[in-house]
């Protein structure tokens, strides 16, 4: 059968016809990130008794501090360009007389940390700490968390939206109903993914005008680069979606793997709390991670100004995953439950 | 009339179970094929292996004097016994999805007209009565001008106008020269519509022709109903050899019905609630499986 995107265009039709008629979940693809962003980024922002984040470098024994969560690294250049991002609050140099102490000048959360460092270790050293601050724009926990939670929602969205839709009417027999015209698996698939992006990008764009409004965010870098990261990642991720969802007809057992995927992927991607301090380990799964991968990159855009060419590697990793994985539910995809 | 589709030595196995076991039929231009049969006959199955939603294990079908393949399936229209059409979409939007799928669609408003479907087009599918629904998945069935039309078992769970409506529509389409397979366990429905039947039973073909042909060649014997309170056992034992006592009825086969009538006539009895019916194919069915063809 002949590729047609005239099908394509009447799958994505109905599709979205279904998804803007179902008030219940067009209300929750917008109000759950909106209520995330308001709840996370206001609680923690307002937080007394969270950890803050120290690098150091070199042979140093940390001594246990309250509040103080030591972070080593390999070079002093390392630990400054974190700090200078806030993945820490404060680096030290320790191999030298006085200790240098590095915060960050317009950081709230660096001066609080500097505080308790100065209670803690300055009657025991000799000299005082030299102080540096390194320059940084402000960066709230809203600020940070953000790009996670919209994240979060497209990867919720891309394998409920995709995924179980594909299960429920497969168990239903919609697919069955297909399967009896010229509708082949390849269009039936690429109309899921494009209506899926399609209310991706729109409830991504209401969602950040309206968090905009109530947290202004200054973006650094180019919407564009940031656009295609949230293209190519909610692709990536609904085409895990494709992959459960070539062959499953029960919609309880889906939502149990479902579920098994995206909680260990929500912990290792960075969407709530940095993975700065984390075992080696858990960064290099978190690496192979479309949801670390994407959130990564779009908080280096949004944040850090970084460039397109800058980020190819986590862009050709998404794209890659996203190809692989439709191809793999492709050839998997079964139309009916026999 | 030339054949225009054949089935040669059908199977499906699942696993060690045959649900379709060597079945073989063939169907003229124009006419329709009744498969009949109780539930789980393998009926539902067949029509699946035909329009290629399962594969089958072993076998050949042709249309047109060539084997099935996928291009051949734009001339195939099926009504599925199970299904479900794409959620929160109006009559109207399905018909337009469906139609859109297809190269060489009917005319909408044509396909309205032949299914009734004007008085519901804007409602929500899942919002219509059950004769509606169906008429509206035949209507899906037909958007693309089928010549082979499948049926699995429409009527099912309609009402009696809701069925004699339907039977006129199937009735129409065979005007229009589309051939059509019609599986049903309603007899009177295979007897109302199909040129040709096939009894299946446990997955094989038990009897293959005509209804009116077939009930000959098996019966040529009428049966008596005459209510229980009417007649003693005795009396009764005296019309025929062949008696079934139902709830309400003796059910008495007769090979001459004048000599039964004029027994009855002597015995003095009130024959205003006797039945005389002929043999029909839900005899024809209890005589070939000896069983009920709903059970």
């Amino acid at each position: 059968m002949n590729f047609s995107f005239k099908r394509v265009l009447a799958v994505i039709k109905i599709r979205n016809r279904e998804f803007y008629r179902d008030l219940g979940a067009l209300g929750w693809v917008i109000l759950f990130p909106l209520i995330m962003v308001l709840t996370f980024g206001y609680i923690f922002d307002v937080d007394q008794g969270e950890q803050y984040k120290v690098g150091y470098w070199g042979n140093y024994t940390t001594p246990e501090i309250p509040h103080i969560q030591w972070v080593k690294y390999s070079s002093q250049e390392e630990a400054l360009e974190k700090l200078k991002y806030q993945k820490i609050d404060l680096a030290i140099t320790v191999g030298q007389k006085p200790a240098v102490l590095w915060s960050a000048a317009k950081s709230p959360k660096s001066k609080l940390a500097k505080e308790i460092m100065h209670l803690h270790l300055l009657p025991k050293h000799t000299s005082p700490f030299y102080e540096e601050q390194i320059e940084g724009r402000v960066l709230t926990y809203l600020d940070w968390v953000f790009p996670g939670i919209v994240n979060l929602n497209i990867m919720f969205m891309g394998l409920w939206g995709v995924g179980w839709v594909i299960v429920r009417q497969r168990k239903l027999g919609v697919l069955k109903r297909f399967k009896a015209s010229p509708l082949t698996s390849f269009e039936y698939l690429l109309a899921q993914m494009l209506s899926r992006l399609i209310v991706m990008i729109a409830s991504s764009v209401l969602v950040y005008g309206v968090a905009n409004i109530m947290h202004p965010f200054n973006i650094e870098g180019s919407y564009l680069d940031l656009m295609i990261f949230f293209i190519a990642g909610s692709m990536a991720l609904s085409s895990v979606g494709f992959v459960f969802a070539a062959r499953m007809t029960s919609e309880e057992l889906c939502n149990g793997i479902l579920n098994f995927i995206t909680y260990p992927l929500m912990f290792i991607s960075e969407i709530w709390f940095s993975l700065e301090g984390s075992p080696e380990w858990v960064k290099l799964i978190a690496n192979y991670s479309p949801l670390w991968q994407m959130t990564d990159s779009m908080r280096k855009i949004m944040y850090e100004g970084a460039s397109l060419a800058s980020l190819a590697g986590s862009l050709i990793y998404l794209i890659v995953f996203g190809f692989v994985f439709t191809l793999i539910g492709s050839l998997l995809f079964k139309w009916n439950k026999e | 009339m030339s054949i225009v589709f054949e089935v040669k030595n059908l199977k499906k196995k699942y696993g060690d179970f045959l649900a379709v076991n060597d079945i073989s039929f063939s169907i003229e231009k124009g006419k329709c094929f009744g498969l009949l049969g109780p539930n789980g006959a393998g009926k539902s199955t067949t029509i699946e292996c035909i329009e290629q939603i399962i594969d089958y294990s072993e076998g050949e079908i042709f249309f047109e004097g060539s084997l099935v393949q996928e291009k051949t399936l734009a001339n195939f229209g099926i009504q599925f016994q199970q299904t479900s059409l794409p959620a929160k979409l109006k009559v109207k939007e399905v018909l337009e999805f469906f139609s859109s799928l297809y190269q060489d669609a009917r005319d909408m408003s044509e396909l309205i007209e032949l299914c009734h479907l004007t008085p519901f087009l804007n409602q929500y599918h899942d919002k219509i009565s059950g004769g509606q629904r169906q008429r509206l998945l035949l209507a899906v069935a037909l958007c693309h001008k089928p010549k082979l039309l499948m049926l699995d078992e429409p009527t099912t769970g309609l009402d009696p106008q809701a069925r004699r409506n339907l039977w006129e529509l199937v009735k129409r389409i065979k005007q229009e020269g589309t051939t059509v397979i019609l599986t049903t366990h309603y007899m009177d429905e295979a007897f109302e519509l199909c040129d040709e039947i096939g009894i299946m039973d446990h997955g094989k073909m038990i009897a293959t022709g005509n209804p009116k042909f077939l009930l000959k060649e098996t019966f040529e014997t009428t049966v008596l109903e005459i209510p229980l309170e009417v007649i003693s056992e005795e009396q009764v034992n005296s019309l025929s050899s062949d008696i079934h006592i139902g709830d309400r009825f003796f059910e008495v086969t007769v090979k001459d019905l004048n000599a039964a009538l004029a027994k009855l006539a002597v015995l003095n009895l009130d024959l205003s609630g006797i039945n005389i019916r002929q043999k029909n194919l839900e005899d024809l069915f209890i005589h070939l499986t000896g069983k009920d063809l709903r059970s």
